[in-house]
């Protein structure tokens, strides 16, 4: 935006202009400026601030005649400007000379408030003198015929006209003006003039910032928040959401800076490119910070095709406001895309996004100049209200998922242990332990130290998320030990390149060997279970193998339906790895095969 | 006396054929079953008299396997780790419920129970299971009216008329069935809470019961009888 300031401001003033043969409301927007983009806003305009023809505070001068060069009589009342060409302000021509401008200004149609005096505002990328009724009353740098002898002049500058000077009536206004120091701004220049009382002049700047500069608390504030809760909980989308309140604060300053502050025109370029960049910024932001809220396939590719097109429609787009009015279009555009998909999929928090994202949407597409310059503050802290809201929401689900984990880490901890508590486990051992203490002391000694063994180890392990996958084969051998001396079969467990330090969830494999005991053979005298892991990439594989029960009986044990066993080994795979495991068993020949895979 | 061991635990069936052993010296025959399919075997076609039941082999539930054994005329005996299957298994009409581990003392007693030399059976079988054309079902006691012995086997009489063979021997059906199911004759049971009274017709005494049918009364159970019912 730019000679930019404040768009809206005049807007609201009812500015008016004199001495426009057209008579037609003047804004003013950048030194750009599409024809289109004009009549588009004063569509707009006209319908959100329908003017108030009489009460006329200030009125914005245009038509002046213009002429390149230098003659000290071109500021005098009584000079005949009639040869000289008619310029429109917001194409004044670039010349290698300075210029004067000359405009004859009725002010009898301008309302002033007693006692106030009359002041003149004037902004323009070229430093100024400014003359009325043949006196100077003011310059902004000095006016040079040269690049050397031109002293850049501010951006903008108001000057009270002398009371003697300012009855009501046909005055003189001249302005002469250079402008050497533009450097690559586009040739056409934009001027505004405004002339009306002192106060209303004085007061442009401010009002034209302190709309925007209250949503910079809003801005600042969500930044915290952000940036506190990135360091706190490692969450990307904070970290976007903190920068992007840093893109935004940094736009918002540097939009303002000019009204707050002021600078010499020649920065002025450097300002409209900053600008424009940050623009860029907040829009991808925006992208950026909805991909991340909402994950869905592509994420990353949609962020940087965006990037690409709001980043080449610069290069295409005339006019600084319309440049960010493009960019912004296609960036929350995109945006409400997305957060409509996530809609679509029923995410947690997608609504409230929608409506956030819709707001900045609309208010862009009604005002397209007015987001620019306010609304997108005002938009973000809408968007930032409605995403904090959506991330309460989160926040609860995510308790009460975590809650449920927990419950669920607890109770498979009691499972654990209940199943060793379990009467068919322990009074059959106990029976068993009986007859080897009556038959054979020294094997009865055996089992004693295998279930003691088998005891300690599911005690110390059954409340762990993970365990060194030996210490639970070395679970596993103990049980075996134990159903050996009972079932008085041999029971060994093969390992083969299961790696001893891999962590594994607690008693999986130990319910695998259980599982396979009581479903085993009765009629060998030695059974052989085997495991086998494999790394493949990022994830390991196990293949755990027992012998299915022989005999007549083949089908009544071949029938599979997940018991207790299997469900409890999925609700410990889930607990650690969510989703990202795989378990499956089926026969394989005369062995029973399970297989699981799971993240290294 | 011929006994089946259903145990599919090696040193548990060991520990439990050697003690039998030792209980009934050599007038005990013991086999033993270790798997569902071998027991139902057993059960259905070899003769036996007591059955050593455990409820779960392989990892299932047995009483697939009490059925078979509640249908047979032999009596049966559980050995279970689950004491909380007692009940269900009492209900069966099984002669005791041994919990693991026991004692020989334990054991002994049971054996007792099952074989005659107990009085203080349980008696509190709430269903009997019947074969019928090679099926089993399942009567509730609540509707047995009353038993008489068939050779071998027992008709069951239900409150609906309907007879039912079972081939338990009517003495295996007293120590099952609950206490209102009084012996009143050499080959009659009946449920006495349902006896109206007690008549003489051609000098032969016979009990009433619901819907006025009648059940002879032995000569030496008449004065036990008349006392129950208060008569």
């Amino acid at each position: 935006m730019d000679v930019d300031m404040d768009k809206g401001m005049i807007a609201s003033e009812e500015t008016v202009a004199i001495g426009s043969a057209r008579g037609r409301f003047v804004r003013r927007t950048t030194d750009s400026i599409g024809r289109r983009q004009l009549l588009w806003v004063l569509a707009l305009l006209a319908l959100a601030f329908p003017l108030r023809a009489a009460d006329r505070t200030l009125v914005s001068v245009d038509g002046f005649r213009m002429k390149t060069g230098q003659d000290p009589r071109w500021s005098s009342v009584d000079f005949d400007d009639r040869g000289w060409p008619r310029v429109n302000l917001k194409a004044v021509p670039a010349t290698d000379d300075s210029v004067w401008l000359r405009k004859r200004v009725d002010t009898t149609a301008l309302v002033r408030r007693p006692g106030h005096p009359l002041a003149l505002y004037f902004a323009a990328i070229a430093s100024h003198e400014i003359w009325w009724d043949g006196e100077r009353i003011g310059a902004g740098g000095v006016v040079g015929r040269t690049a050397g002898g031109e002293i850049p002049g501010p951006i903008e500058a108001h000057y009270q006209i002398p009371d003697r000077l300012a009855g009501p009536g046909v005055h003189l206004l001249a302005v002469r003006a250079s402008a050497f120091h533009r450097h690559f701004n586009p040739l056409r220049g934009y001027w505004v003039v405004l002339i009306g009382d002192y106060d209303s002049i004085a007061a442009l700047s401010t009002r034209s910032s302190l709309v925007a500069l209250m949503a910079l608390s809003g801005i600042i504030l969500t930044g915290a928040f952000g940036m506190a809760m990135f360091v706190t909980r490692r969450d990307r989308t904070f970290l976007l959401l903190g920068s992007l309140c840093v893109a935004a604060a940094a736009l918002l300053i540097a939009e303002k800076w000019r009204p707050l502050f002021g600078y010499t025109y020649d920065v002025h370029i450097v300002r409209l490119l900053i600008i424009a960049f940050l623009s860029w910024v907040v829009g991808l932001h925006v992208v950026a910070l909805t991909a991340a809220r909402f994950p869905m396939k592509h994420g990353r590719r949609v962020v940087f095709i965006t990037a690409g097109i709001a980043a080449a429609g610069p290069f295409v787009v005339p006019g600084w406001d319309t440049k960010a009015v493009f960019m912004f279009l296609v960036c929350f555009g995109t945006s409400l895309v997305w957060a409509a998909g996530a809609v679509r999929r029923k995410l947690p928090g997608s609504l409230l996004a929608v409506i956030g994202i819709s707001v900045a949407v609309s208010a862009l597409a009604a005002q397209p100049l007015r987001f620019v310059d306010d609304g997108v503050y005002f938009a973000l802290n809408f968007l930032f209200i409605c995403l904090l809201c959506s991330h309460a929401l989160q926040v609860r689900s995510d308790e009460e998922k975590r809650t449920a984990a927990l419950l669920k880490t607890a109770r498979l901890e009691l499972e654990a242990t209940k199943r060793h508590m379990q009467p068919h486990f322990l009074m059959n051992t106990l029976t068993a332990l009986s007859e080897w203490i009556e038959d054979d002391p020294p094997t009865a000694i055996v089992m004693i130290e295998a279930l003691a063994e088998e005891m300690r180890t599911l005690g110390h392990m059954s409340a762990e998320r993970l365990v060194p996958a030996e210490d639970e084969i070395r679970l596993c051998r103990s049980h075996l030990t134990t159903m050996s001396l009972r079932k008085e079969i041999r029971y060994t467990l093969q390992t083969e390149g299961v790696e001893s330090a891999q962590l594994v969830p607690p008693t999986v494999f130990h319910t695998l060997v259980e599982n396979a005991v009581t479903h085993g053979p009765l009629a060998q005298s030695e059974v052989l279970l085997r495991l086998a892991g494999t790394r493949k990439g990022d994830r390991m594989h196990y293949t755990f193998e027992s012998p299915l029960e022989e005999g007549p009986d083949k089908k009544y044990d071949r029938k599979y339906e997940p018991g207790d066993g299997t469900r409890y080994i999925e609700a410990r795979l889930s607990e650690v790895w969510g989703d990202a495991w795989s378990l499956r068993q089926a026969p394989a020949g005369s062995h029973w095969q399970v297989e699981i895979e799971v993240p290294a | 006396m011929r006994i089946v061991i259903v145990e599919d635990e090696a040193v548990v069936a060991r520990r439990l054929a050697r003690m039998v052993h030792n209980i009934m010296g050599d007038q005990g025959s013991i086999k033993v079953a270790s798997s569902v399919p071998d027991a139902v075997e057993l059960i259905q076609t070899s003769a036996f008299e007591l059955l050593f039941l455990d409820l779960r082999l392989h990892g299932k539930d047995g009483f697939q396997l009490l059925e078979q054994a509640a249908a047979a005329p032999s009596q049966t005996i559980v050995v279970s780790g689950h004491s909380g299957e007692a009940l269900r298994a009492f209900d069966y009409g099984v002669a005791d419920f041994v919990a693991k581990p026991w004692s020989e003392g334990r054991l002994r007693l049971a054996i007792d129970r099952a074989t005659g030399g107990d009085d203080a059976t349980h008696r509190r079988a709430q269903r009997l299971v019947i074969r019928k054309a090679g099926e089993l079902k399942t009567l509730e006691v609540a509707d047995l009216l009353f038993v008489r012995a068939a050779d071998d086997y027992t008709e069951l009489h239900l409150l609906d008329h309907s007879v039912h063979l079972h081939e338990k021997s009517l003495a295996a059906l007293e120590k099952l069935l609950p206490a209102r199911f009084a012996r009143v004759h050499r080959s009659f049971i009946a449920d006495l809470t349902r006896a109206r009274a007690l008549r003489t017709a051609s000098g032969r005494p016979f009990l009433v019961l619901d819907d006025d049918r009648l059940v002879p009364v032995g000569r030496s159970y008449r004065t036990v009888v008349r006392r129950r019912l208060g008569f």
